[in-house]
């Protein structure tokens, strides 16, 4: 099943085009990664599939209906989205922060069923923050901070997991743990689009890699397919080597670009 | 763990209820003239043409009663802003709903309409207050940043209160100045259940537009992206919680004149009893300005010998230098 549908999405802000005619789709159990330079409007598109941006043209399909038909809460209840540092202004506690997670699912009056309680601490549990539940959620570190948005996040129960480089401020550990997380959540119910700086990690979580530059797709298949030298070349402007060992892809980055061109141009006077 | 909470949110509105209950008592007590506890009592409940039911019914009934209200509108007004605006320092005054409705109220005392209806101050005060926060909109845009609100507010409130100095510096007779002067340093002497009966309809209004948004404030202390993500309608939002601002604070300043910074003070003392949980802030805000209100109006009567001590203004001598202590815990980065 196709969960998220988009079609030649165009967005403009003032006379840039940040989005330039952009068609997806994810598939159920799907864990796509989105990888690009800054700017190359990773977040730009994962805020316009979220429904926070209206494109100036094209069109989004969120389980076969058009994103702005569903009401708020329904599309709230099948598609969670991750921003990028998310933080609080108050100091929350973690635990009643994640609990903001299950909004979707009550009504401006209602209060918390045992079913919300219940997916609050298995959110806390799943994400390794349970033992933070009593702390200021402005006041642990941003790595821990991470960890509680995705809790935040994956409380929600919605299916399809919209995430902006959820893992930049984290350690070796739960950097692994939070991309086992998503994958997880893609095998069992659902499927997740992951903006990522870290390539060999992309390469070995990912079923798919889309390549984003200058608001188009530049490459985007499978991470074998699509993590080679000359896209890498292309699209990052680093000059790397991919190696595979064990079946596994490493991306080794070497220098960037210029110094590869300033280095051949010293070779040929 | 989730019971432990809900019991401390219940000792919480019962402990502020009570408060409010004691000092709403106390304010039935407080005047010129000293009445037993059987005196205000057989006034309450079998009133007839004695001066003690007089006093009680139609002196220090409605003032305690409006008390009650203006103070609780002005918590919850204050509570509403700060979590909407994702700011403690924000206030009613500050969006301009409160020097609108002063100014309203200035005018119809400066042409002298209030001798001609009783309704004319409180509809002219309602009236400002939504023509600032309707300012406020095609000024700040409709997806208005909490900056380009705060902006609009200020300039909206320095343009209203210049209107209301020139109404004051125009004014025919030194009396119509005096009685506009007067009128903005707040009060709620000599006011009757009429009062009361034109206010509380709109209060009321105002107070189940903001309390209906106490979730979507909670969730907004996310980001507004965060927030939308999760179903929140952010321009419904805030187009429904600033209208009931304007709604409930025009009819209370309309009533009161202005009473500042209730809406400062009260959700900052609360905020930590809550978990800091702009939602839950609100109903407690409410109990809270209530109870502050009252407070202070019984200090009012007993400090004043002869001439009266506005209300306004005493509200103001304590508001102002917690505003300041609030500029700088906000400094040192501990809010």
């Amino acid at each position: 099943m196709r969960h998220l549908v988009a079609n030649n999405l165009y967005v403009r802000l003032g006379d840039r085009t940040l989005l330039n005619g952009i068609s997806l789709d994810l598939k159920s159990g799907e864990l796509v990664g989105l990888l690009g330079p800054n700017a190359s409007g990773k977040t730009t598109l994962l805020r316009t599939l979220s429904n926070l941006i209206m494109p100036d043209r094209g069109t989004i399909l969120l389980d076969e209906k058009s994103i702005t038909k569903h009401t708020p809460h329904e599309r709230a209840r099948r598609l969670a989205y991750l921003e990028q540092g998310a933080t609080t202004e108050w100091p929350i506690s973690v635990e009643r922060l994640v609990g903001l997670g299950r909004a979707p699912h009550m009504g401006v009056w209602g209060r918390p069923t045992a079913e919300d309680k219940a997916a609050v601490i298995h959110a806390m549990e799943r994400c390794n923050v349970a033992h933070l539940s009593k702390r200021a959620a402005n006041a642990i570190s941003s790595g821990e901070r991470a960890r509680v948005m995705l809790a935040r996040a994956l409380v929600t129960g919605a299916s399809i997991l919209l995430a902006d480089e959820p893992i930049s401020n984290l350690d070796p550990y739960h950097q692994l743990r939070v991309m086992e997380l998503i994958r997880k959540h893609a095998d069992d119910c659902g499927a997740a689009i992951t903006a990522l700086h870290d390539l060999t990690l992309a390469a070995r979580f990912c079923d798919r890699i889309i390549l984003l530059l200058n608001g188009k797709i530049a490459a985007s298949g499978a991470p074998k397919q699509i993590l080679t030298a000359k896209n890498l070349a292309r699209v990052f402007s680093i000059d790397a080597s991919v190696l595979e060992q064990g079946g596994e892809l490493h991306v080794l980055q070497h220098t960037t670009i210029e110094k590869v061109k300033a280095r051949l141009g010293n070779g040929t006077p | 763990m989730i019971r432990k909470t809900h019991q401390k949110t219940f000792t919480l509105y019962t402990g502020l209820a009570l408060l409010v209950g004691l000092l709403f008592i106390t304010s039935m007590f407080i005047g010129p003239s000293t009445l037993s506890i059987n005196a205000v009592w057989a006034a309450l409940v079998a009133p007839d043409q004695s001066p003690s039911a007089i006093i009680v019914n139609q002196i220090r009934l409605p003032r305690t009663i409006l008390a009650a209200l203006v103070g609780a509108t002005l918590g919850l007004a204050g509570a509403t802003l700060q979590g909407l605006l994702r700011n403690p320092l924000a206030e009613p005054g500050i969006i301009g709903a409160s020097s609108g409705a002063a100014l309203g109220a200035s005018l119809v005392l400066y042409f002298g309409l209030a001798e001609i209806s009783i309704l004319a101050l409180p509809i002219a005060g309602m009236i400002g207050a939504l023509i600032a926060v309707a300012m406020l909109f095609l000024l700040a845009g409709r997806n208005a940043s909490p900056l380009a609100l705060i902006l609009s507010g200020v300039a909206i409130s320095s343009f209203a209160s210049a209107l209301t100095a020139l109404a004051i510096n125009l004014a025919s007779s030194a009396y119509a100045a005096l009685e506009i002067t007067f009128w903005l340093m707040g009060s709620l002497t000599d006011r009757s259940m009429t009062h009361v009966a034109l206010a509380a309809p709109a209060m009321g209004v105002g107070w189940v537009l903001m309390l209906s948004g106490a979730r979507s404030l909670s969730i907004l202390s996310l980001g507004e992206d965060t927030a939308s993500s999760l179903g929140v309608s952010l321009n419904t939002l805030r187009v429904r919680l600033v209208l009931g601002i304007a709604i409930a604070v025009g009819a209370a300043v309309s009533i009161s004149g202005a009473i500042g910074f209730v809406g400062l003070i009260v959700p900052h003392i609360l905020r930590p009893f809550v978990g800091f949980e702009p939602g839950r802030l609100l109903g407690v805000s409410l109990l809270g300005g209530s109870a502050l209100v009252i407070a202070a109006d019984i200090a009012v009567r007993l400090l004043s010998t002869g001439i009266e001590i506005r209300l306004g203004v005493v509200t103001s001598l304590i508001g102002a230098p917690f505003f300041l202590f609030l500029l700088l815990k906000l400094r040192r980065g501990t809010i």
